[in-house]
């Protein structure tokens, strides 16, 4: 019997000499235990349907982490993220306005007035309340709820602008049949399929609402896959497109955007507090004291706040990659194909230094930057690619 | 006073919530159970279609088509559960061989319409296969919500079943082996 069939023949039974070459797997019922001989003869319904992934085919093992409930879990852990940053960015921009007020409003000559030449009110300084301060803050609050809505309903437009992706004609049956599967079993619309013209093997999930969501695979992908792997990159992105991911990212971006803008305008604000501490003339002593804490506090607070919000956000992307990787396992109940695909992928990557870093939480690998070291692990979208598989072999 | 009727409203609310969860899982597995139907009525759609193209090349497989054939039309006709099982029983092995047979054909493998033709089968097997994995994970999530503690409440009261698996029956082995030799 030849090695490499032309035909994919759904009916053959699992072939010992294909258990070892992975890559040379096209048939999609011939599954992973090799130590199991059938006569070709022999294909009951029972042997076809059991090879897909044993019993636990049709009768799902109870100690299985639920994923359904995990993905609704998702959905209500966005609208929390959403929440919080907003509430940062209100206190952010509550501070920036309290500053304001500080230098300018008198604020600072009104609480000294509670404090004696050695002994600055700390707790009444800070917990007057600051008119601008409040201005500030909401508008703060309106314009960053007001960019998060325009970004994400551009966000589609400029993925696709920005990769040159075509829809996917309906020629290429083989791509059209795995995306029709996949969303079969994970029971959901078929998304819309894109092609990016590349070489270089990866994948993307796009869209905001489950019934508007797009599927792009780059040529180098659908060259370098056979049908196994190519299932299982479209179940990891299909994984994305159920949990949210694209909301998800697009939001943590853009707030993580204004935190920094934030932050920049708040060193700039310093410049300001040296004036308003040359203005002011009464107590001189407390008030050099007062000025040199604030700037201090102010500088950490404006270096501080950003790094501590890039770590959040890629940490937070990195957790999603690996919930996509288990979602994938979940739709084709066939992690082996994920680790080939993966392995794959991650060979063949090149450096792509036109991508936007905002938006590479969509994409199945980190495309390549032109320095790779250890040290970049805590800024990576994507976790790296053995502790991908590990997590992955442990749901063998 | 107050506190008690409270307590009834709660209850009431939260009854009324696991009452319609109940309700679309049960939907869910029942939509489920109908998109089986769906796919593998595109397969026997499919069948006599490849039949009829690599008939004139397969010369000597001449039995093996007409099984294959035989074993599609019977699928197409049975109605009771027993009878689809036996008639899936029959095809799945009749095709396993044809497309073993294929193989030994050059000209077979040449041809673009004879591969787009496999693919779309290879495609429509594996759709059944996700169907059928889809309706066990919605019964698997109906019977979950039936059987734990807070909604099994409600689904006693309202008469709510656990479903049952979409499992394969056993075989007989030696029936199988009669048909092909």
């Amino acid at each position: 019997m030849a090695d490499k069939k032309f035909f994919r023949n759904p009916w053959e039974k699992n072939n010992p000499a294909h258990s070892d070459n992975v890559s040379e797997f096209d048939n999609p019922w011939q599954k992973r235990d090799a130590s199991s001989m059938h006569d070709p003869q022999f294909n009951a319904l029972t042997e076809q349907f059991q090879t897909r992934s044993d019993n636990e085919y049709a009768l799902p093992p109870v100690e299985r982490l639920d994923f359904f409930e995990a993905m609704r879990r998702n959905q209500r852990n966005t609208w929390i993220l959403i929440a919080m940053m907003l509430f940062l960015t209100a206190s952010f921009g509550y501070v920036l306005g309290w500053a304001w007020d500080f230098t300018f409003g008198g604020l600072m000559a009104a609480g000294m007035q509670y404090s004696t030449q050695q002994h600055v009110d700390w707790m009444r300084l800070i917990l007057t309340p600051s008119r601008s301060g409040f201005m500030v803050g909401s508008s703060l609050f309106a314009a960053m709820s007001v960019w998060t809505l325009v970004t994400l309903w551009r966000a589609d437009k400029m993925v696709l602008s920005m990769t040159d992706a075509v829809d996917a004609p309906a020629s290429m049956a083989q791509l059209h049949n795995v995306v029709e599967e996949i969303s079969i079993a994970a029971g959901v619309p078929k998304p819309r399929v894109v092609i990016v013209p590349t070489h270089v093997p990866n994948a993307f999930a796009t869209g905001l609402r489950q019934d508007k969501a797009i599927i792009g695979v780059t040529e180098g992908l659908l060259q370098r896959l056979n049908r196994r792997e190519l299932q299982n990159v479209v179940a990891h992105e299909m994984g994305h497109i159920m949990n949210g991911d694209m909301r998800y990212a697009t939001i943590l971006a853009v707030m993580s955007g204004v935190l920094v803008f934030v932050a920049q305008l708040l060193l700039n604000a310093r410049g300001f507090l040296y004036m308003g501490s040359h203005g002011g003339s009464r107590n001189r002593g407390g008030n050099a004291l007062l000025m040199v804490v604030l700037v201090v506090v102010f500088i950490l607070a404006a270096i501080i706040v950003p790094l501590l919000a890039r770590l959040i956000q890629m940490a937070i992307s990195r957790q999603r990659e690996y919930l996509a990787d288990a979602t994938a396992v979940q739709l084709t109940r066939d992690p082996g194909g994920m680790i080939a695909a993966l392995q794959k992928i991650a060979d063949l990557q090149e450096p792509a230094p036109q991508m936007k870093e905002a938006l590479e939480p969509l994409f199945i690998m980190t495309p390549a930057k032109m320095w790779q070291n250890s040290n970049r692990a805590w800024f990576s979208t994507h976790p790296p690619l053995q502790k991908r598989i590990e997590r992955l072999k442990a749901l063998e | 006073m107050t506190t008690f009727l409270i307590i009834v409203a709660l209850v009431v609310v939260m009854g009324v919530v696991f009452y319609n969860r109940l309700v679309t899982l049960r939907n869910n597995v029942r939509n489920a159970w109908k998109q089986i139907d769906v796919q593998l009525k595109r397969r026997y759609d499919l069948i006599p279609n490849l039949v009829e193209s690599v008939k004139d090349s397969m010369e000597y497989e001449q039995e093996t088509l007409r099984m294959v054939v035989e074993a599609r039309n019977r699928a197409v006709s049975a109605e009771t559960p027993a009878q689809i099982s036996a008639a899936e029983q029959m095809l799945a092995p009749a095709m396993g061989k044809l497309f073993a047979v294929m193989e030994a054909y050059p000209q077979l493998k040449a041809q673009d319409n004879i591969a787009r033709m496999m693919e779309e089968l290879t495609g429509t097997e594996n759709k059944i296969a996700f169907a059928r994995q889809y309706y066990n994970d919605s019964v698997m999530r109906m019977n979950n919500a039936v059987e734990t503690v807070p909604t099994n409440f409600v689904a006693k009261a309202f008469n709510f079943k656990a479903e049952e698996y979409f499992e394969v029956p056993e075989v007989e082995k030696e029936a199988i082996k009669v048909n092909l030799r």
